[in-house]
């Protein structure tokens, strides 16, 4: 009982042709090597933060992102922050930035990972962003 | 609000995970339910976020005129062609944090597609890269597609480079919602709790006028697709 091709009661914005759109579709699809389905992705079963080693190689944060439920998790608190600026010269704040994109990191991170390299403390659990509103 | 509209479809879709898709897709349900209208909300992820977000509430599983069911992963194509006759007021497509032709397929068929994303680099590439793919389909049918990033999980204090990057944005071809979604702990407790921001005890009244606020842009949207095609 499936009906045919509903050109009629289609919503706005949607192609009058729905072949046509698919075809379109598709050869996008082919022209960039988009695959045509993505298999499920193996969801981590944990969202406690991940320990990081110094150096840090440039791995880009995972896509993935762990199941809501993990994040209940009860832990440590991270440490009260307070602003502090400093200035710096222009080619270390561009180093800041480049190197948080390209490790998908905050910059505040990437400051708190070097100066954790620099011997200074610097608790796993403060390297993470900061709390959320309510 | 006049229901005398096709049915609507909005499409949540990015090639990149954990973005807040299916976060601002139940967000936009329950503001849109809290309006009185119908909303059907299909879970095409594997990972099956909101199918089990509705299957395990009972609290979700009584909010009038909310229906979830699941998608096809594959063979899609006679599933498509049915969908689009359906007669729900607002369908709601919620897809897999990846690229693949479902994807593809399901956004340039919506009415309008929300990437959502957040003021960072790599996930504002992928943005792009959603655009430029639906745009591309959009050439080849010479009809335009509807798509938006909608800026998801932003802090309440944002940095001078994240305000660059925004205004990167706006000088570009990206389209962006002007409403801008807050990193919120009541979007995350909502989600768990099995609840929406608008049907949530106590609601977060900010989370709630955002989610408003989002709304108003969407059914500007739709409204103007509706003139343009009476005219
Ligand atoms: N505005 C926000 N404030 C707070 N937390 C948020 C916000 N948006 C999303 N999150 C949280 O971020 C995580 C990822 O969000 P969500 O599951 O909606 O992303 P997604 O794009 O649907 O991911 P996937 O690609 O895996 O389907 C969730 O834990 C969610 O609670
Ligand atoms: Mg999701």
């Amino acid at each position: 009982m499936k009906p045919a091709l509903p050109t009629k009661k289609m919503a706005l914005g949607v192609d009058p042709d729905i072949m046509q759109t698919m075809a379109a579709v598709k050869e996008v699809a082919q022209e960039s090597n988009i695959p045509t389905v993505v298999h499920p992705k193996i969801s981590t079963s944990t969202a406690a933060p991940s320990p990081v080693v110094l150096p840090a190689p440039p791995a880009p944060l995972p896509d993935d992102v762990a199941p809501v439920v993990a994040k209940k998790v009860r832990g440590p608190k991270p440490a009260p922050v307070r602003r502090t600026s400093v200035d710096l010269p222009v080619y270390v704040i561009e180093q800041i930035r480049s190197m948080a994109y390209h490790d998908n990191k905050t910059k505040r991170r990437v400051i708190l990972e070097a100066l954790r390299a620099g011997g200074l403390t610097v608790k796993d659990i403060d390297l993470e962003e900061g709390p959320a509103d309510a | 609000m006049s229901n005398k509209h096709g049915a609507r479809f909005i499409s949540f879709a990015s090639p990149k995970g954990g973005v807040g898709k299916s976060t601002s897709c139940l967000a936009i349900a329950g503001a849109l339910l809290a309006q009185g209208v119908k909303v059907r909300i299909i879970d095409f992820d594997q990972t099956e976020t909101i199918w089990r977000w509705y299957t395990t509430s009972p609290a979700a599983q009584q909010i009038a005129n909310l229906t979830v069911e699941q998608g096809p992963h594959s063979d899609h194509g006679d599933y498509i062609s049915s969908l689009w006759g359906g007669a729900t007021d607002y369908v709601l497509l919620d897809l897999a944090g990846s690229l693949s032709e479902l994807t593809l397929m399901i956004a340039a068929f919506a009415t309008l597609t929300i990437t959502p994303a957040k003021v960072s680099e790599p996930d504002i590439i992928e943005a792009n890269k959603m655009a430029n793919k639906l745009h591309a389909v959009a050439r080849r049918v010479s009809k335009p597609i509807n798509h938006r990033i909608l800026l998801n999980e932003v802090p309440n204090i944002v940095s001078r480079d994240e305000v660059d990057l925004i205004e990167q944005i706006d000088s570009s071809n990206l389209a962006r919602f002007q409403t801008i979604i807050r990193r919120r702990s009541s979007y995350s407790k909502s989600f768990s709790r099995g609840t929406l921001p608008h049907f949530a005890d106590p609601i977060n009244p900010k989370a709630i006028a955002e989610i408003d606020d989002l709304m108003r842009e969407i059914d500007a949207i739709f409204e103007n697709d509706q003139l343009k095609a009476a005219a």
